[in-house]
């Protein structure tokens, strides 16, 4: 009987405790203004089966960052729009497929870096339902961000995920293509020598594929 | 030898008598000595400290036992606790599988004339104030060892406090919609083997 008093004594107590420590982090780092907006964002966002976490994330950065208000808007509406498209490349390339909060970003990440719509959407087809895309989209997003160009980036990256190559050597890939292209090596050959599996010969660019950027070197944006 | 065997026995006769004088009558209480020591007893001041704790630590027979009680309390916890909530009131659905596993992720910086090195990104939900760095020699090299959830990072590094730079050994960068670059940082999910 005592037993029970205690559990009904100590219950509400540790709810109330709880309780206090209230509010989300974007109530307490927006203003109430900015805070209505970001949550009409938000709301279209999940209207749309579009991940709102990223939306809080990038209006919490603006936040920090100390970016006015409308600022911070545009961008999380504009991000918002972003996931959308990946959403949507994404389920052209599977319909049905189960999708991730963590591809969609990474597949908008990949847009945002120069992966043309089109190779989105194929390497989605491409490439297994079961395999995860972060790491093939963002590779690809390197690859393209290197100089190599899009759809011949695409054909190494499904070469890699088809001969079970993991995503950690994957990953390493854009790395390790840096010490080719610091010694001058172009693109195509740096990623050669870089890939962890003899590659199969690459088709030839398509026509109106995206042509080559310029090889900025590691650490450096489209 | 022998001495020692006759002072035993001379011991054991001495206890023997000793029984034998000994009065094994039952001992019968005067009538009412129970209740006046009992009486006694419960007049004894105690503080009221002293009689929570008392019955707080006594000895009981429960219907709930300790494991039960430890049930109650975690069952109360994961009911009651405040769910993460959108900004609409909407509860945001969580998973019920296991967390995620997180993969031992080392950021490095060079900052020889800094004071203060820390990271923020989406990782430390662009906490301003970042987290800090550790000065790990005097040529200026700060570091911090994460635990990071495999997938896409963006990030950039807190010097002094005001000066946000995004890390130059980043596979790479970017725009963060604000004007500025976000380094990115690729964490691959660990292999089973």
């Amino acid at each position: 009987m005592r037993g029970i008093l205690l559990v009904t004594v100590l219950v509400p107590l540790t709810a109330t405790t709880l309780a206090a420590q209230g509010g989300s982090p974007l109530q307490q780092r927006l203003d109430r203004q900015t805070f209505e907006a970001v949550r009409a964002i938000m709301d279209s966002a999940r209207a749309y089966s579009v991940p709102t976490g990223p939306l809080a994330d990038k209006a919490l950065e603006g936040a920090a960052k100390h970016v006015p208000a409308a600022r911070i808007l545009a961008a999380v509406r504009q991000l918002r729009n972003e996931l959308a498209d990946a959403r949507g490349l994404l389920r052209a390339g599977a319909p049905g497929a189960p999708l991730g909060t963590e591809e969609i970003v990474a597949a908008a990440d990949a847009q945002r870096r120069g992966v043309p719509a089109a190779d989105v959407t194929q390497l989605r087809h491409d490439v297994p339902t079961a395999t995860s895309l972060v790491v093939p989209l963002t590779v690809l997003g390197d690859l393209i961000q290197r100089g190599v160009p899009a759809d011949q980036a695409r054909g190494v990256i499904e070469q890699l995920v088809t001969a079970g190559v993991s995503a950690q050597q994957i990953a390493d890939v854009p790395s390790r293509m840096d010490v080719g292209l610091k010694v001058g090596a172009p693109p195509l050959d740096a990623l050669r020598s870089a890939s962890p599996i003899p590659l199969h010969p690459l088709p030839p660019t398509r026509p109106g594929a995206t042509p080559p950027v310029p090889n900025r070197g590691p650490g450096h944006s489209l | 030898m022998n001495e020692e065997l006759d002072m035993d026995s001379r011991d054991e006769a001495r206890i023997e008598r000793l029984v034998e004088r000994l009065d094994r009558r039952p001992v019968t209480l005067r009538p009412g000595m129970r209740t006046a020591v009992m009486a006694r007893i419960h007049a004894e001041p105690t503080s009221t400290g002293g009689r929570v704790w008392r019955w707080l630590s006594a000895p009981r027979v429960s219907p709930l036992a300790v494991g039960g009680l430890l049930a109650a309390a975690i069952a109360a916890f994961v009911l009651l606790r405040p769910s993460p909530v959108a900004p609409t009131g909407t509860p945001v659905a969580t998973p019920l599988a296991a967390a995620p596993q997180t993969v031992p992720v080392r950021l490095v910086f060079l900052a020889p004339t800094a004071s203060s090195v820390a990271v923020t990104g989406d990782f430390a939900s662009w906490n301003p104030k970042g987290i800090p760095l550790a000065k790990t020699h005097n040529d200026g090299v700060w570091s911090v060892d994460l635990d990071l959830k495999p997938g896409l990072h963006h990030y950039v590094f807190i010097v002094d406090g005001t000066e946000w730079k995004p890390d130059p050994n980043a596979t790479s960068q970017v725009d963060d919609g604000f004007g500025q670059k976000n380094s990115v940082l690729l964490v691959p999910q660990r292999s089973a083997s």
